[in-house]
């Protein structure tokens, strides 16, 4: 299992800083979740961690600072399940997974009965055996989100990244991809750290959360110390009741206030429908 | 909270490529996922198709060689074998010295220009992209017309100018093309490269056009080159271009498995441990040193590098691990076919190549698309 450090991170698209500086430990094994509004950096700070975008300051894993390695050796440290994936037409989900295997075959070589087996057991670990022939395009959401899982799983890295994993699913699915990632997290001994809009969800999965907001992190703790109504009125400029179940699961709920007007009231702006 | 132990370590020790087995992990049905039963079918179908398209390249022609004189030839030809194949000394010649190096040539156009063309489309992850998409043909097109009116009267050349000056009109354009796009953004994007490959073309192409509008007199031999021709091709041209298209298809076939990897994005493929850049540049660096070679000994033959990358594709798959090596043979069969119909359907005259791969791929690719949509 292995520590995440991230220190006085920064990531600048040359419009100014879009994210930090944020420093932050992800124990070995933990799970941090990254919560806040669009906008605030969530997927930037996700990227400069498994280095798709240039960063300042230092992420490291077990102290190997990243930004040293090569890619293929960071992607045997980091994989990253993206929020929208790229579908290639015409690929099985088999040679997809295989995918994952990328950083740990030669630059130059071909799979090896290894690679096989490790995507042969991702694929069964993540229920997916008898989709393995089947075309990526023809797949459900749902579906899909477990094969990006399959392959990240293929990858074979101690740290598991996933942007916004349940954005694209419906309830039961969000539910369902989640406990799935927790349940390997367990097993593997991952590292976690995600991108959530849903903080009812955050809160239930994640060891800690970080809220950022326009780049800055503002708050840093366990879901409860987080998840509070100050905070989030404050930053999500939203109304919610956070409620606290007798399990102790932290339920985010918007209160749900539309404001009363006297009826026939409308604007003569000539913007309604014609009559 | 405390975190639990691994319950179980089904997956082998992160970052090992040897970590202990996991169980029913016998990769029965990853082997099975990746098509490898299907894919000796296309190996044989592909094969067959060259060696036919060899043997009716080697057998037509105007001087109607006897059949059974020619394979005795040809067999004779083979190591540890010997024959007498009762051919006459001029038969033999017409042979060995027209029709054989005019059949091996076409192979080795159609094989580098079907393989660049999948190199291009994998690494630009673009289905119109050919091999003459960042400049190539227009460059050569400009060498070759520069050399053929302002230096084609001079005599005592060391070497032919002609195919020397159309490789470097490619490789500079090209060179050109991917200069531009990386001073306008260092990242050398897609959209970007593919941008600046359409103006430096536009650019070549214009100075051509004008170059050729001001000598009428050439006007003939440089349309000629543009359409593109295999009808002077003998031995030295297989020389010449033999060692580029060996280092072109060595590079291209290394690259096949990252040209899949690269089929998810720039952005994926990243996070997946490639470093793309590099191999956008090496891939299109190796398509554009075998397009260029074989342009400069054929002039432009269009068509080969789209139609067949892409006929493979909608057959046999879209894994470029697959796709590339296939399109080779494939290619390499369909131009021999091509010039075949070319100097046979007008004889004793001469159908330009390019006119023939379009005239006879465009209806063929039509019809695999249909085939393909109904399924």
């Amino acid at each position: 299992m292995s520590v995440v450090r991230l220190e006085a991170v920064t990531v600048d698209y040359g419009r100014g800083r879009a994210v930090g500086p944020v420093t932050v430990d992800v124990g070995a094994g933990r799970w941090l979740c990254l919560i806040g509004p669009n906008g605030a950096g969530k997927t930037s700070l996700l990227h400069a961690v498994s280095g798709l975008v240039a960063y300042g300051g230092s992420v490291s894993v077990d102290g190997t600072p990243l930004a040293r390695l090569r890619p293929a050796a960071r992607a045997r440290l980091v994989a990253l399940v993206p929020q929208q994936p790229t579908v290639p037409d015409g690929l099985s989900v088999t040679d997809y997974v295989l995918l994952g295997r990328n950083p740990h075959i030669p630059r130059f070589g071909i799979e090896s009965a290894t690679d096989r087996a490790v995507v042969a057991a991702a694929l069964d670990r993540l229920e997916l055996t008898a989709f393995a022939n089947r075309h990526l395009t023809t797949l459900s959401g749902g579906e899909l989100q477990r094969v990006l899982l399959a392959r990240a799983l293929a990858q074979q890295t101690p740290v598991l990244l996933l942007d916004e994993p349940t954005s694209a699913l419906d309830l039961g699915h969000q539910q369902q991809v989640l406990r799935l990632v927790d349940e390997l997290r367990l097993d593997y001994g991952l590292t976690v750290l995600t991108s959530m809009h849903d903080l009812t969800l955050a809160g239930a999965f994640a060891d800690s959360l970080l809220l950022l907001d326009r780049g800055d992190p503002v708050a840093v703790g366990r879901p409860a110390e987080v998840l509070t109504e100050a905070i989030l009125a404050r930053y999500y400029r939203a109304d919610v009741q956070v409620v606290t179940a007798p399990d102790g699961t932290i339920a985010v709920v918007p209160t749900l206030a539309r404001r009363p007007r006297p009826a026939g009231e409308q604007r003569a702006d000539g913007l309604g429908a014609r009559p | 909270m405390a975190v639990a132990g691994p319950r179980r370590a089904a997956v082998p020790t992160p970052g090992g490529r040897s970590g202990a087995g996991p169980p029913g992990g016998d990769g029965t049905v990853a082997s099975r996922g990746t098509g490898t039963t299907g894919s000796r079918w296309w190996w044989v179908a592909a094969a067959v198709a060259l060696a036919g398209a060899f043997l009716a390249g080697s057998l037509v022609g105007p001087a109607g060689l006897p059949v059974r004189g020619v394979l005795l030839e040809l067999v004779g030809r083979l190591p540890l074998v010997h024959l007498h194949s009762g051919l006459s000394r001029t038969d033999q010649a017409i042979l060995w010295q027209i029709r054989m190096p005019r059949v091996v040539l076409g192979g080795l156009v159609g094989w580098t220009l079907a393989a660049s063309g999948a190199g291009y489309q994998g690494v630009f992850r673009n289905p119109l992209a050919d091999p003459y998409l960042l400049g190539a043909a227009a460059g050569a097109g400009l060498g070759a017309t520069l050399m053929i009116t302002y230096a084609g009267r001079i005599s005592g050349w060391p070497v032919d100018p002609l195919p020397a000056a159309a490789f470097t009109g490619a490789v500079v354009a090209v060179l050109v093309s991917y200069l531009v796009a990386t001073a306008t953004d260092r990242r050398g994007g897609t959209a970007t490269v593919l941008l600046a490959g359409i103006a430096v073309a536009a650019f070549f192409t214009a100075v051509q056009t004008y170059v050729q509008q001001q000598h009428a007199e050439d006007l003939r031999q440089v349309y000629a080159w543009i359409l593109g021709r295999l009808s002077t091709a003998g031995w030295h041209d297989v020389v010449l271009v033999l060692p580029y298209v060996a280092v072109s298809t060595a590079v291209l076939l290394a690259h096949r498995r990252l040209l899949d990897v690269l089929s998810v994005g720039d952005t994926e493929a990243v996070s997946l441990g490639l470093d793309t850049v590099r191999t956008r540049v090496v891939v299109v660096a190796a398509a554009t040193l075998g397009t260029a070679a074989v342009v400069a000994v054929s002039g432009l033959i269009g068509f080969v590098g789209i139609i067949v990358p892409h006929t493979v594709r909608l057959v046999a798959g879209a894994r470029y691990r697959r796709v590339l090596p296939l399109s080779m043979v494939v290619g390499a069969a369909f131009l021999i076919l091509a010039d075949l119909l070319a100097r046979s359907l007008a004889a004793p005259d001469e159908i330009p190549i390019g006119v023939i791969t379009a005239f006879f791929g465009a209806p063929f690719f039509v019809v695999v698309l249909h085939r393909r949509a109904r399924r």
